[in-house]
């Protein structure tokens, strides 16, 4: 069972991680930070569908981690 | 072990400012000009009828503030008269605003110091995100470090208005005011209706009212006094800033009374008047930052959100983990800089809070008359009625826009509220499945990437494959993250929140 909490909370903290670099990136992409909206080929009218899904990637990714790092 | 709890630590003059403070913020120093356009001089009339509509919710917030002084402010008060979802949409709506207007008046902090600072679209956010990592940091600390520094920051910012003032009046430029209404009756109600924001925030006390000194006298004096004091300041700026620029004028400029302070005093009248400014905004993150934590307390402490916000620092008696995780909220509403959505979104949301408190008095004391009332609201039921009626009123004359917001944050707060009332494990299954189509997601990305079926402009091989390798690391996080959440031990839900047993002053 200790392995199993320890896994869960590695995961779980990593998970985070990855949520809250998926927001990160979604403010790289509205200030077109190192030229993220050319590199990845996102014109002005698609950018706030664009940032709309990196936020709600990062917000499940980040309500998903919690579950496992505060696990009752 | 000794039981930690929130400490009553805050006095008159503590409160007054809280309430001072969460009302005066950047509003005033930029919506007179718009508000003069709308209603030429009148806009004095229209500021006056702003603040005796705001003074008829007060008076219901002195009362329910004296009687039940737990925290958690209106949705206190809407929990013991309704329960239920009325008392969580109350919350709902008084965490999300709170939020809304700390992120706005950070936001707005960074525009009002770009007079004398270049900031830039992309520092701007940055140095909200600041402010507001430097309010929860005090607001960790401490109520009373909160409130010292909320009548530091207040003290300050009424004796530069006082200045202004004394200038204005001592000012060659002074005419007699002529009050005319260029528009009509119609033009003033649009001002009202437009103009009301610079009261809203007020309410702040009846937040902190769990640690107020001696409730009973204290909240009700702290509430009045901010209403009638607000209604002075802002007739007094109104009838300076009109007294010395034409309402043609001031109706085109950003900051009204930046511009009218440079008439009377200046190019040193205008770097006051915005150092003002910046101390507006600042008192009301502090304040905004200190309510919303209380109020996720509150929901907390009812069952409706986490218990981990229900945690009290043990050194400082501060509720630090609901500080922290509304700022983190707050600091990522401030990030996207979009400041006309937080602040119609934080209107509204004050709004709804005004009605729903006036409804939870006339409820109250139908219901249980003989609660102990401090305080009791003058000329019952006409003062709460006419509370609702004017808020709502207010409310129509507001954009549909921003209409179309509070309903999506109602329709936010019914999903939160479902996903409570689920329970917690299968709410967990529900994530863990998310997760895993997430992890599937980005492995397909990370597949079209790898095999260049999706090819990144600009990018050479060996970054396209670290890309690849990063995504792949992202899918298995993702796709371990779900099976753990899916495959956890079934737990009994939570029992939801349910108002208790009618007892003390039930009228059967």
């Amino acid at each position: 069972m200790e392995t199993r909490k320890t896994i869960t909370r590695v995961v779980g903290f990593a998970h985070c991680a990855v949520g809250a670099v998926s927001f990160v990136f979604a403010y790289f992409l509205y200030y077109n930070l190192f030229n993220v909206q050319v590199m990845l080929n996102v014109s002005a009218k698609d950018l706030f569908l664009y940032m709309l899904l990196f936020i709600v990637f990062g917000l499940l990714s980040i309500a998903s981690a919690l579950f496992l790092i505060f696990e009752q | 072990m000794k039981k930690v709890g929130l400490r009553r630590e805050l006095g008159l003059l503590q409160a007054t400012m809280f309430g001072i403070g969460g009302a005066i913020a950047a509003g005033i120093f930029v919506t007179l000009g718009h508000a003069t356009s709308l209603a030429g001089t009148a806009v004095i009339i229209a500021l006056l009828l702003c603040g005796v509509i705001n003074l008829f919710t007060m008076c219901s917030y002195a009362e329910l503030g004296a009687a039940l002084p737990k925290a958690g402010g209106e949705y206190t008060f809407s929990k013991i008269a309704y329960g239920g979802f009325v008392s969580f949409l109350t919350g709902w709506f008084e965490w999300t605003s709170n939020m809304f207007y700390a992120a706005l008046n950070a936001v707005g902090f960074a525009y009002i110091i770009s007079y004398i600072v270049p900031v830039s679209s992309f520092t701007a956010p940055l140095i909200a995100i600041a402010v507001i990592a430097v309010f929860t940091a005090i607001n960790v600390r401490g109520v009373k470090e909160v409130g010292t520094s909320q009548v530091v920051m207040i003290g300050i910012l009424l004796t530069i208005l006082l200045l202004y003032v004394w200038s204005g009046f001592n000012s060659a430029q002074m005419t007699a005011l002529q009050i005319s209404a260029p528009t009509g009756p119609l033009g003033v109600i649009h001002a009202t209706a437009y103009i009301f924001v610079v009261y809203l925030g007020a309410e702040a006390i009846a937040v902190a009212q769990a640690e107020v000194k001696d409730p009973g006298k204290t909240i009700p004096r702290a509430i009045l006094l901010t209403g009638v004091a607000l209604i002075v300041i802002y007739l007094l700026i109104a009838y300076v800033t009109l007294s010395i620029v034409p309402p043609e004028i001031l109706g085109r400029e950003a900051s009204p009374l930046c511009f009218a302070a440079k008439q009377t005093m200046g190019e040193i009248g205008m770097v006051i008047l915005v150092i003002a400014g910046t101390l507006a905004a600042l008192s009301s993150v502090n304040t905004s930052i200190m309510a919303q934590s209380r109020v996720a307390y509150a929901l907390s402490r009812d069952g409706y959100f986490p218990k981990a916000l229900l945690k009290i620092h043990g050194r400082f008696a501060t509720p630090h983990v609901a500080v922290v995780v509304g700022a983190i909220f707050t600091a990522v509403l401030a990030a996207t800089g979009v400041i006309n959505f937080v602040g119609y979104a934080s209107d509204f949301g004050f709004i709804i809070g005004f009605t729903l408190v006036n409804l939870s008095v006339i409820k109250l004391r139908r219901e249980r008359p003989l609660i102990e009332r401090p305080f009791k609201v003058p000329f019952f039921p006409y003062t709460p009625i006419l509370g609702i009626a004017t808020s709502l009123f207010l409310l129509a004359f507001i954009e549909a826009g921003v209409l179309v917001l509070g309903l999506e944050l109602i329709l936010l707060a019914v999903l939160a509220y479902y996903i409570r009332m689920v329970g917690y494990c299968r709410i967990r299954i529900a994530f863990g499945g998310i997760s895993l189509s997430l992890g599937g997601f980005t492995a397909l990305t990370a597949y079209l990437i790898g095999t260049s079926t999706i090819r990144l402009n600009g990018v050479d091989p060996s970054t396209t494959t670290a890309i690849f390798y990063i995504l792949l690391l992202v899918s298995i996080i993702q796709v371990l993250a779900g099976i753990l959440n899916v495959t956890a031990e079934p737990k009994l839900p939570l029992k939801p929140w349910a108002p208790p047993p009618p007892r003390r002053g039930y009228k059967k």
